[in-house]
């Protein structure tokens, strides 16, 4: 009988966790795609402390390794916002290229690599002169942008080709195209750089790219009882620090899978809000954010019990969230 | 000379012969949609607590839980009303009666409001099939009024005609080609209401 269900367990456990808790106050940034805004959620009691009025259709976001800038793609404004995390004002711009969808920064903070969806294109973009240092043909519909921890290897992941392309960051050309599986939306780098974790939306799975060989080596599948397999649809994956655990946002499966990394098997699915999308950690990994779409909300993951432990309502159609460092 | 209604029309002609209106998934004629297309909803995606009992699957037998499923799931009753609603139920509850009831609600808001989601599915195929035909009318009748157009003594008045006809069908095509993104979204809008009410359902009533 369903006398005690998920959703009031996690209300009761959010309240536990938000009365015991001391740690250190995060600020988590949320791009709201369907009204044009960012919600800035405070990580420790789950409150909004304030909502952005930002460019038209705000996808990928991200943050300066100092905390001090939140950079923005605008993706129906053409460019990339620069937000100060201060006084929360928009203070720049950088030359993004049409339709920047997702992006990633360099391990050293200095370069950002952007995905331009409707132009076939990388723009590679130095923050500081906010020069374009080089614009990369690749694959149809860019969108996943990884990053190796050496800043040596890009990865991009082309919706319609179905492929990784593994870019050298000094000569800004294609070294290898791996084939992956339908629409890919994802790539993200394990800690140690030996592999490359591929979603793919469609497909309904996850690639793991041997960095070495640049060659598929395992794939992984998702299944949740009850539910129907095209409802199974992998975005957002992030891997902790210590490379050991990677959480998978599911889209409309509405849930997050917990993956052991070295053996690749899902331990936990975690039901979160629905149409989960991207998902960031804290940079005190004890917690992971993801946005859920269509309920219009994000919800924080224990990362040591994997148990939801808070839901907070934010704008229309959350897609990306960045966490600010201390 | 060349109108801008001949300019128009060849933009527009030019992007008929181009695969469907957006980027759909390709495999699937019927599905014009950018979203994936998931035919069914599973009670797994708004549901996680434990098996709903059998008696649940009665709910349409239950005339107080049927009007209330019809109530709930019309998307004309704005949903902080239903949610409003869904909460006077259950306090109206003896607390024994409140699990097998609130588990009727549940499957009964599944069914009717997944079934509604099927038939707008089915609606949104027909309307891609409509589409189609529709652009391939509008390619032959551009291409019948070319080979006119270069006829010596070609009727002046029926090539004015036709062609004002043909440019008002291309308008038409058009604004359905720019509707689609919102048809695209009603299913998502029906998972959003019942999702809601599911949780408003599930969430614990407030200590007395």
């Amino acid at each position: 009988m369903p006398n005690r269900t998920t959703f009031a367990a996690i209300t009761l456990v959010a309240g536990m966790t938000c009365a015991a808790s001391g740690a250190d106050a995060f600020m988590a940034y949320v791009s709201n795609e369907k009204d044009n805004s960012v919600t800035v959620v405070d990580t420790v009691t789950g409150a909004v402390v304030k909502t952005l009025p930002v460019g038209q259709r705000p996808r990928g976001i991200t943050i300066s390794h100092d905390g001090k800038f939140i950079y923005l793609c605008a993706s129906d404004d053409d460019t990339i916002e620069v937000i100060d995390t201060e006084t929360h004002e928009i203070v720049g711009q950088l030359p993004s290229g049409p339709d920047p969808e997702l992006f990633v920064l360099s391990p050293d903070g200095k370069t950002l690599y952007v995905a331009n969806e409707d132009d076939n294109l990388v723009t590679v973009i130095d923050i500081e002169s906010r020069d374009v240092l080089a614009e990369i043909p690749v694959g149809v519909e860019p969108e996943g942008m990884g990053i190796s921890p050496d800043g040596k290897t890009m990865v991009n992941t082309s919706e319609t080709t179905n492929m990784a392309h593994f870019i050298d960051t000094d000569s800004h050309e294609i070294t290898d195209n791996v084939l992956v599986d339908s629409r890919p939306r994802f790539a993200e780098f394990k800690p140690d750089g030996s592999e490359v974790w591929v979603s793919a939306e469609i497909g309904g799975t996850v690639s793991v790219i041997d960095n070495d060989s640049r060659e598929v080596k395992h794939k992984i599948t998702f299944e949740i009882a009850g539910l129907r397999s095209e409802a199974i649809q992998p975005v957002g994956v992030r891997i902790t620090a210590d490379g050991k655990k990677a959480y998978v946002a599911l889209g409309p499966a509405n849930r997050v899978a917990v993956v052991d990394t070295a053996t690749y098997k899902v331990e936990k699915y975690v039901l979160v809000g629905q149409r989960v999308w991207q998902l960031a950690f804290t940079p005190d990994q004890k917690t992971i954010i993801s946005t859920n779409g269509v309920s219009n909300d994000i919800t924080f993951i224990d990362v040591a019990t994997d148990e939801p432990v808070q839901s907070v309502t934010v704008g229309s159609m959350p897609w990306g969230v960045v966490v600010s460092p201390k | 000379m060349v109108s801008v209604k001949h300019i128009f029309l060849a933009v527009v002609l030019i992007s008929l012969s181009c695969p469907p209106v957006q980027g759909a998934q390709g495999d699937d004629p019927d599905w014009p949609c950018i979203q994936r297309k998931v035919p069914e909803l599973s009670i797994g995606q708004i549901w996680t607590g434990p098996t709903l009992p059998v008696e649940a699957a009665d709910w349409s037998n239950d005339e107080v839980i049927s009007e209330m499923v019809e109530e709930l799931a019309a998307r004309r009753m704005p949903l902080p009303e239903a949610q409003e609603r869904i909460k006077a139920y259950r306090d109206t509850l003896p607390p024994e009666q409140r699990p097998l009831r609130t588990a009727m609600l549940i499957q009964g808001l599944f069914d009717k409001m997944n079934g509604e989601r099927s038939h707008v599915i089915s609606g949104i195929a027909r309307y891609a099939h409509r589409q189609r035909d529709m652009a391939s009318e509008l390619r032959r009748e551009s291409s019948a009024l070319d080979v006119l157009r270069n006829k010596s003594g070609a009727d002046g008045n029926e090539i004015a005609v036709r062609t004002e006809r043909l440019t008002f069908q291309t308008r038409i095509f058009q604004e359905r080609v720019h509707s689609l993104t919102y048809v695209c979204e009603v299913p998502t809008l029906i998972e959003q209401r019942l999702y809601a009410l599911v949780k408003t359902l599930t969430e614990a009533p407030p200590e007395k």
